[in-house]
């Protein structure tokens, strides 16, 4: 997953000690995710029989991966009877090269693009570009960001981050608008976009757009939006080509249907989205738009693998909805961009550990207080803090964890050795017990002193078994009679 | 009826007080508390740096501790959750397998077990203060915490905005993202401070020191806000009742 | 590699992944009964679409639903129209909107000819009372443009046409597939588009703005005798 920035997931831990210290992102951060976890609260809370309809959409995900080679099949002979191109990418630079490739044999000199995080993965646009080709982003989010250089900071709104000001100085210079105002409204700032946009996808060769559910019975490939970019980039380019990660896939429009019932209240709280396109194939003889040439790529990238992990596949469960984002105190602190990749929070750091080199990814596990918030939340039921645990067991396993080391280990040294652990503690306790020093030794983890900086810590007292000892003797009774 | 009293590592040697005000508030309940020596760690921090051997070592520790049929209770619900995690630890059809679910299956975080006794939640215990309780994500939801303190008799318990969202501790998160764990922190401190409290309160030690700790740096002008466990609490609040009632002062 | 290859070796090891870890899919609990559609059905299904901004307005006669599309046509000061070109029985759409141009003739550059266009007007297969949401789907004379790209998106739907929610959607795509097909039934129609609400955005700012890309204005007439 290349960024066209600098945050690159190995800096996670860095990036987000910097992130914490920006108020600014603090403050845009705390108003979007109460303001997602609310309009999702009232829609879950209005929700007739809310959990049965969880359980059959996380049925209708695991019935998908336990079937999946089978299904990926039937999706390809029904998908090709309906006209469409189906095409298999190992990694990203296959896809690449089978999109670079599509575009090239249509002569596409304009592209436009509906947000997919899977393109963003497979760092398709600098590809096209490379060819000559123009790559719009045509949601507004990712549009904002793409003008701005910079990658999404939220699955379901990339350009978070961007104060009104931001966006109107942006398009002032991007889109070389000399007269825009600092002071333009959002209304206003939109209508520029949409008029901008429009000029494109009239004039787009290809449309591009990820897949949020391919139905294997059918051949169909289903896509939720709210703004009508991606039905734009499906209905007016001649050519679309439909991206998809091989786990996308739904065994039955009954599946599908149970999906919709619940993403697009998981995801923004509305009972459905502004547009759902069901489309199986290119147009039929007699319809006026509508692509002409219909392509679907189905990419593994690294999922084949996960899906062979018992434990660790449930990440392959996720829809993308984004509500253990919003839910998680951690990603509501740093934000997207900390995490330097284009998945972020609690399934973010799952899937980039799943999907990335390790040694690229060490801190990503660690970044969590295993509070549980994103596993109260999430619809799936996908319990993200055990498969953080695991990542983190696996990390040790194969030698590349670091830092939890020392303090660690010493500690679960001294616990199952008692006495070593009582003179230790005893130790501490007789040359400094109100933990001024021992928490800035040198070697220590740099951590521990800020921790005892900014928290007064508990001094080292008497043990409590000694207390209830000398307390049971002055009671002069050795045990409590019980009822 | 008798529990075998389990104390976290934390509580054993710089909160003892909270591990005295269990044993006194069980025992002026009519438990017998015997407190297993040796006791040193549940194992959750070699857990949760993924050192699965060295938490199955201290886990079988535990396992010979606790072993019996007696409840274990435990005042903190990041350990209880750790004993419950323990059949995790070893392959099913094991012995230590079977013994781990059987500890797993008695073992009870110490706000739930008094909910439990009889003559809950209301023990006539009694205490004039304004408590702002923290719920600690490590205890899953539960509201015993919360149905046990609102039994006090002129206790205000006063609940945050957010009230299970993280305070930001995570054990070795606090050491290996500072900054985050120090806004979350933050975050949490003002919304308890919001409430204008005598006490915090909460039925989880590290939170306790995480957030205590932070308040007591902090300073409050004119009226410190003093942390206590809810054991704590609840000790002070039984002893009010026999003189005649306690206001805090 | 060829491509082939790359499609055997996928298949192979996501087949190799599950041999060695089956993954069991305990049976769901059953679907919740919808709700079914009452004598109440347009009062319901207004309530649902207030939120949404789209007014719905009731028609018991053909002409009363011209007189509706005419209304709506002036409120939005429409002067371009275009439409699908089946409208219901006894329905003079042209005679209602005289005063406007129709578009027709769309063919080759469909979505250029639309984007001049102020009003698109079509007739919904179906409608769904739980989201309020609109089935349309495409085909010769049933342009996906129509309802896209102009600023002003009219829909009729008859009362034959409302359904529960979503889940009806399985069985009412499989009634319209293509007899030629190979499909249980036939082939799927290329394009079905579930429309709720009008095109809308928060990305700056979460502040809500309609009419990004799609229509700004959708208006819902009722045909109640159809």
């Amino acid at each position: 997953m290349v960024l066209s920035s600098s945050f690159t997931p190995r800096n996670f831990r860095e990036q987000s000690e910097k992130a914490s210290h920006d108020a600014r992102l603090r403050a845009v951060l705390d108003h979007a995710t109460r303001y997602f976890m609310a309009k999702r609260g009232a829609a879950l809370d209005a929700f007739a029989d809310c959990e049965v309809h969880f359980a059959r959409a996380r049925s209708a995900r695991l019935t998908a991966l336990s079937r999946l080679p089978e299904l990926l099949e039937q999706l390809e002979q029904s998908a090709t009877r309906a006209g469409t191109q189906v095409h298999w990418a190992t990694d990203a630079a296959q896809a690449r090269e089978i999109i670079t490739g599509i575009a090239q044999g249509c002569g596409a000199q304009v592209v436009v693009k509906g947000k997919s995080m899977i393109t963003e993965e497979i760092a398709l646009n600098p590809a096209l570009q490379a060819n000559g080709t123009e790559v719009w982003e045509t949601d507004l989010g990712e549009f904002i960001v793409q003008l701005a250089g910079e990658p999404p900071s939220h699955i379901i709104a990339p350009a978070i981050h961007k104060s009104r000001a931001d966006v109107a100085a942006l398009f002032r210079e991007k889109l070389g608008l000399a007269d825009l105002d600092d002071g333009a409204s959002i209304p206003e700032l939109t209508l520029l976009a949409r008029q901008a946009l429009r000029e494109k996808f009239l004039a787009a060769d290809l449309g591009v757009t990820g897949v949020n559910i391919a139905v294997a019975e059918t051949g169909s490939v289903i896509l939720v939006e709210n703004e009508g970019n991606i039905r734009m980039s499906t209905t007016c380019p001649p050519v679309h080509v439909a991206v998809m990660s091989l786990e996308k896939v739904a065994a039955s429009l009954e599946d599908a249907a149970d999906i919709l019932r619940v993403l697009p209240r998981s995801a923004t709280g509305q009972k459905m989205s502004s547009y759902v396109s069901v489309l199986t194939g290119p147009r039929r003889v007699g319809e006026a738009d509508g692509a002409r040439e219909s392509h679907l790529v189905i990419l593994d990238n690294g999922r084949s693998a996960v899906l062979a992990d018992p434990l660790l596949r449930e990440a392959l469960l996720c829809f993308r909805c984004g509500a253990c984002l919003n839910s998680c105190p951690v990603y509501q602190t740093i934000g997207g961009h900390a995490y330097g990749s284009v998945y972020s929070g609690p399934i973010g750091a799952l899937l980039s550990s799943l999907l990335l080199p390790p040694e690229d990814t060490r801190d990503l596990p660690f970044g969590c207080t295993l509070c549980g918030a994103c596993k109260r939340t999430c619809p799936l039921g996908i319990d993200h803090p055990k498969l953080l645990l695991r990542l983190r067991e696996r990390g040790l396993e194969s030698g590349r964890a670091d830092s939890p080391g020392f303090a660690s280990a010493a500690h679960t040294f001294l616990s199952l050795h008692p006495l070593a652990y009582r003179l230790a503690v005893g130790a501490a306790r007789a040359v400094d017990p109100n933990l001024d020093l021992l928490p800035r030794l040198p070697g220590l983890p740099s951590g521990l002193a800020n921790f005892a900086d900014t928290r007064q810590l508990p001094e080292l007292k008497r043990p409590f078994s000694a207390q209830l000892r000398d307390n049971r003797k002055k009671q002069g009774r050795k045990k409590q009679g019980g009822a | 009826m008798r529990i075998k009293l389990m104390i976290p590592c934390l509580v054993e040697d710089c909160l003892p007080e909270i591990g005295l005000a269990v044993v006194s508030v069980l025992e002026r309940l009519g438990v017998g508390v015997d407190h297993p020596q040796g006791q040193t760690c549940c194992g959750q921090m070699a857990f949760k740096t993924g050192d699965a051997a060295g938490a199955r070592a201290q886990a079988l520790r535990s396992l010979d501790l606790f072993a019996g049929t007696d409840p274990v209770v435990c005042p903190s619900g990041s350990c209880t959750k750790m004993l419950r995690t323990y059949p995790e630890l070893f392959p099913p059809g094991t012995p230590d397998h079977a013994r781990a679910l059987n500890l797993a299956g008695r073992v009870f975080e110490f706000c739930a077990f008094v909910l439990a006794l009889p003559g809950a939640p209301d023990f006539g215990a009694q205490l004039n203060a304004r408590a702002a309780l923290h719920r600690s994500c490590q205890l899953d939801g539960s509201e015993a915490p919360q149905k046990l303190l609102s039994a006090v008799r002129g206790l205000t318990l006063l609940e945050p905005e957010r009230p299970e969202r993280c305070c930001g501790f995570g054990g070795l998160f606090s050491l290996q993202f500072p900054a985050v764990s120090e806004s979350l922190l933050e975050d949490k401190a003002h919304e308890l401070l919001a409430l204008d409290p005598d006490i915090l309160v909460s039925a989880e030690p590290s939170c306790l020191m995480n957030i205590g700790g932070y308040l007591a740096r902090l300073g409050r002008a004119g009226r410190p806000v003093r942390a206590l466990h809810a054991a704590q609490l609840l000790d002070l609040a039984l002893k009010g009742a026999l003189t005649g009632g306690a206001s805090w002062s | 590699m060829s491509r082939d290859h790359v499609r055997q070796n996928i298949l192979a090891a996501l087949r190799a992944g599950l041999a060695a870890a089956p993954l069991c899919v305990p049976a769901p609990p059953a679907r919740p009964a919808s709700l079914p559609v009452g004598p109440d059905a347009w009062t319901v299904l207004a309530e649902v679409l207030a939120p949404l901004d789209v007014r719905l307005r009731l028609a018991t006669t053909p002409a009363e639903a011209a007189q509706h599309v005419a209304d709506i046509a002036r409120e939005r000061g429409a002067q371009r129209y275009a439409r699908w070109s089946e409208m219901p029985a006894g329905l003079d759409m042209d005679d209602a909107l005289a005063g406007l141009t129709r578009v027709t003739n769309i063919g080759a550059g469909c979505c250029q000819a639309l984007a001049q266009v102020d009003l698109g007007l079509t007739l919904a297969q179906a409608a769904l009372m739980d989201s309020g949401s609109l089935v349309l789907i495409a085909g010769p004379g049933r342009e996906r443009a129509v309802s896209l790209l102009p600023p002003t998106h009219v829909c009729l739907v008859p009362r034959r046409a409302l359904l529960p929610d979503v889940s009806a959607l399985p069985e009412l795509l499989r009634a319209h597939a293509d007899a030629t097909g190979q499909f249980p039934g036939g082939q799927l129609p290329s394009c079905l588009n579930l429309v709720t609400g009008p095109s809308s955005t928060a990305d700056i700012e979460l502040v809500l703005v309609r009419g990004v890309h799609g229509p700004g204005a959708l208006d819902i007439v009722g045909l109640d005798w159809a």
